[in-house]
């Protein structure tokens, strides 16, 4: 079984594949062509990673974690392989070569954003002072954070439909992990209030502060794409926070792939 | 090789079991069906055997089971029926997707040129799989399961619903396969399309081993040919074929089917006594099995609840008559076949009561239950 060439024919031999990136890329160079365009927000970091307030998470990360998910709906939603997955061994081998795939892939992505929002950056003329900076060898170190979340974005999209064994659980568990993460965080913090606004009544604004959906809310993984972060966090913290999801899905994984008769 | 030795799928709260204590062996070299109507356990069998689903019993495969050979893809092709319902991505070309399970297979992107071509899908090569018609998705399948050249087929009705150009095709593939030292398990629910294709047949009935015999012996005892005759006064053409000696079922007033008798003669006996046909036509009946050769298992789901008499004025004159039948039944019951087998003697005739002309002729004829007697009621 050669589980890494079947992944990358898996994955090159649908249009979705390549919807996905399409769509993440010019979605990318629209929201970073309006960032240029409002002056008050042209910092640098904020443009390339193409940082949208609203999202939990960059659209690279959301874009990886689909095309991550759907790597392991697919074979659930199409069982072809189902009579070759009956050893263990080869279930693992086949999480390894998805996870090769889906780094790879990550990583492109997150290349791609930033090549494509550094020509939107570039042509709007004002990237003078950072292109220079660049030139000097001082590289934001965000930018190596993006590449990171980007990453984990999608394998946390790919263990998550691995072991919920469906494209659509795995994709809500990227989309809502930023959303429990964060209440989680304030508490272990010493109920720090996270949003920045006057949180003082009961009721409502206490529900709200619990699932932070609002326009104007500071995500805690913002610092990596030019947003105000929620808590001021170190690096370790950040890196912590992003890698941490995906350990605990390989635990997951690492518990129940041998108990499992299928994916 | 393959052996099946004592395959059980039980389920819980009473539920009858669907496969149980199924044993039965198929060779190299030959077309083993697994033959048996629609929920007779086939389809389960199979997936045990594989190891898909939960069960009791092993299956073994050159000695090994499923789960315990190194490269399953080199020893069992499988085409299973859920493959034709949930089938691959629609989006996925055909070459594509046979070359990505060719990767899977451990086996080279030409290989699955090559089986493109044998399964004569290569014109459709290009064409995504949403407009595969079920014969081109059933040829796909059996083209990823030869992909790693596998020695054993293992196919869960490969030709339901197909064309009979396409059945006729995979009666060949399957038998050139057999011919080429293949083993081959072929799960089937038609009877005279196992005497076509097979050189075994086990029968299964509720999950339970019927028969396990050369297809030869399956033609003699189990299938039979029948003239379907039909005419205004197909009556006295049946007491005329009665007195020659061929046995007579009177499916209705205007049709009896004959065995016994070949479709020329009856039309000559017809001609000869200025019987007015209107129709005569063969026909192949599967007549039930002989007895299952385990005895009753306690496993086994309890005999139907007897029914209710059928009508007050006329349930008091059977009466009688049932007691009477029952010892005849159960005196006969050492030789009688499968219907008065499954439940005991008694029920047997309460099942039959509603028509006392059907009562007598089981008692006329102890000895020979397997008559469909049904027809009259």
């Amino acid at each position: 079984m050669n589980a890494l060439r079947y992944e990358w024919r898996r994955l090159t031999g649908v249009r979705s594949t390549w919807m996905i990136i399409l769509a993440v890329l010019v979605l990318d160079a629209v929201v970073a062509e309006a960032t240029v365009r409002e002056s008050v927000l042209t910092e640098p970091v904020r443009v390339l990673t193409a940082g949208v307030p609203l999202l939990p998470l960059p659209l690279a990360a959301l874009g990886a974690g689909a095309l991550g998910a759907l790597s392991y709906g697919q074979e659930v939603r199409y069982p072809v392989l189902r009579p070759l997955l009956l050893r263990p061994g080869r279930r693992i081998a086949l999480l390894f070569a998805k996870l090769t795939v889906s780094g790879c892939v990550s990583v492109l992505l997150a290349a791609a954003t930033l090549a494509v929002d550094g020509v939107v950056l570039h042509l709007s003329g004002r990237a003078g002072g950072f292109e220079r900076e660049l030139l000097h060898g001082r590289f934001p170190a965000a930018l190596v954070g993006f590449t990171v979340l980007v990453l984990a974005g999608g394998w946390i999209g790919l263990l998550a439909a691995g072991l919920l064994r469906s494209a659509a659980a795995g994709l809500l568990v990227l989309v809502v992990l930023p959303v429990f993460v964060e209440p989680a965080l304030s508490l272990l913090r010493g109920h720090q209030v996270l949003t920045g606004g006057p949180v003082r009544s009961l009721g409502l604004s206490r529900l709200r502060r619990l699932f932070p959906v609002d326009s104007g809310h500071a995500w805690f993984y913002g610092p990596l794409s030019g947003l105000h972060g929620a808590v001021p966090l170190s690096p370790v913290e950040l890196a912590l926070l992003v890698l941490g999801p995906v350990l605990l899905l390989l635990l997951g994984h690492a518990v129940l792939i041998s108990r499992r008769r299928g994916i | 090789m393959f052996q099946a030795v004592g395959l059980t799928k039980s389920y819980r709260r009473g539920r009858p079991p669907a496969v149980l204590d199924l044993s039965f062996d198929a060779r190299p070299g030959q077309v083993t069906a697994l033959l048996g109507p629609v929920g007779s356990g086939r389809t389960t069998a199979l997936l045990l055997a594989l190891g898909l689903e939960r069960g009791q019993g092993v299956a073994l495969f050159d000695g090994r089971p499923y789960r315990r050979i190194k490269r399953p893809e080199r020893e069992v092709g499988a085409v299973l029926a859920e493959q034709y319902r949930c089938p691959r991505h629609p989006g996925r070309r055909a070459r594509a997707h046979l070359r990505m399970v060719a990767a899977a297979s451990g086996v080279t992107a030409r290989r699955a040129d090559q089986l493109l071509e044998q399964t004569r899908l290569t014109p459709a090569a290009e064409d995504r799989l949403r407009s595969f018609s079920p014969g081109m998705n059933r040829r796909l399948a059996l083209a990823e399961a030869l992909l790693a050249d596998p020695g054993t087929l293992l196919l869960d009705e490969p030709t339901h619903e197909l064309s009979p150009k396409n059945a006729e095709w995979f009666h060949a593939v399957l038998r050139a396969f057999a011919a080429g030292g293949g083993t081959v398990l072929v799960a089937l629910r038609s009877p005279q399309e196992a005497a076509a294709l097979a050189d075994r047949v086990v029968t299964l009935e509720q999950g339970r081993l019927l028969a396990d015999q050369p297809v030869g012996e399956f033609l003699r005892t189990r299938l039979q040919d029948e003239v379907s005759v039909s005419g205004p006064q197909v009556g006295r053409l049946a007491d005329l074929l009665t007195e020659g000696g061929a046995q007579v079922r009177r499916e209705s007033g205007t049709r009896i089917s004959v065995s016994g008798a070949s479709r020329t003669e009856i039309g000559e006996l017809a001609y000869r006594h200025g019987v007015l046909l209107h129709e005569l036509t063969d026909h192949v009946v599967t007549r039930p099995g002989p007895i299952p050769s385990s005895p009753a298992n306690p496993l086994s789901p309890p005999p139907p609840a007897p029914a209710p008499p059928p009508s007050p004025p006329r349930s008091a004159a059977a009466a009688p008559l049932v007691a009477a039948t029952t010892a005849t039944a159960s005196a006969a019951t050492a030789s009688a076949g499968r219907r008065a087998v499954v439940g005991a003697a008694g029920e047997t005739v309460v099942v039959l009561t509603p028509g006392t002309a059907v009562t007598a002729s089981v008692a006329a004829r102890p000895g020979n239950p397997d008559q469909p007697v049904g027809g009259d009621a």
